[in-house]
């Protein structure tokens, strides 16, 4: 497991915080990247059924450098994980990463005894926020897992909780 | 300078064409679902993770034999069952599944002879570890039949 925000900001603002925060829980602007299958169901969740961007989190960036969330969707192979940490690295703090599927969570399906193929898990390169399970998930359970996001940053969530059944 | 105009002329009518586009999908039924206030039905065969089926007294038809944990090809079925003094059967005293490892390839419920496995309807799972994942069926079980 790596320790999340090595290196947050020196400087804190007690309130003026609370007011960033609130920006930036309703502005989380994903990094365009998608691995496997779940990636399919993250692009379903940007278009017209689902819209994103009611949330203000449909801005997916085609550059680290622009975005504040990395939606680790779908199954890192080892080939792929120095790639996944550097695009990682690249992005700008605040930082947050969502893993998005069974593969992000825990490897999958693929972890079996003697496997050397994939890293069995997302949280074992990078420090991870969000975990939505499933195989893949439903474009509900991505928008549960943003939302549960918004309130982790600000405290408080402002959108009905769903009960499934 | 012919050019010119031709250039005018091309940009305003496929900027009319856009926002004929536009406009034709403004006048059309909204798609959007708007998710955390409006939801959609799961349909029958959706899956969800697995969930002890309750029977019309309330009680799961899980008769121990651990079918579903030797089918498992990712193994994240485990269950223990017990022999109380004197009883005839095993009683089920533990059911746990690791749901982070999961592919919901249904053979478990295909394989349960009694039937005592159901696909749940839980859609919008999301957490802030990956250890609320590994799913206790049995508590599940027992906290709906109340």
């Amino acid at each position: 497991m790596v320790t999340a925000n090595a290196h947050l900001p020196i400087v804190h603002f007690s309130s003026l915080d609370k007011l960033l925060n609130l920006g930036r829980a309703n502005s989380l602007w994903p990094l365009t990247f998608g691995l496997a299958c779940c990636a399919i169901e993250m692009m379903a969740t940007g278009v017209a059924r689902f819209d994103l961007d009611r949330f203000g989190m449909g801005v997916f960036r085609p550059a680290p450098k622009q975005s504040d969330v990395m939606i680790v969707a779908g199954t890192i192979s080892k080939k792929m994980a120095p790639g996944i940490r550097t695009l990682y690295e690249q992005m700008p703090h605040p930082k947050w990463v969502i893993a998005l599927g069974n593969c992000a969570i825990a490897g999958g399906p693929f972890v079996f005894a003697g496997q050397y193929g994939i890293v069995e898990g997302a949280d074992k390169i990078m420090p991870v926020d969000i975990y939505i399970p499933g195989c893949p998930p439903r474009p509900e359970a991505l928008v549960e897992g943003l939302l549960l996001l918004e309130e982790k940053l600000t405290g408080s969530r402002r959108w009905p909780r769903v009960n499934p059944e | 300078m012919s050019g010119y105009f031709k250039e005018i002329y091309d940009g305003g009518k496929s900027l009319l064409v856009g926002m004929g586009i536009t406009f034709r999908y403004m006048v059309q039924p909204v798609v959007t679902l708007q998710y955390p206030h409006e939801t959609v039905p799961m349909t029958p065969r959706f899956r969800g993770h697995i969930d002890l089926a309750c029977d019309q007294a309330g009680n799961h038809k899980c008769i121990v034999c651990g079918t579903c944990q030797r089918n498992c090809p990712s193994g994240c079925i485990s269950l223990k069952g017990e022999k109380p003094e004197g009883a005839k059967k095993k009683l089920l005293i533990a059911y746990q599944l690791d749901f982070t490892k999961c592919s919901l390839c249904g053979t478990c419920v295909e394989s349960c002879p009694t039937d005592a496995l159901i696909f749940s309807k839980n859609y919008n799972l999301a957490g802030l570890s990956g250890q609320e994942f590994i799913l206790d069926l049995l508590k599940r079980q027992e906290e709906r039949s109340k």
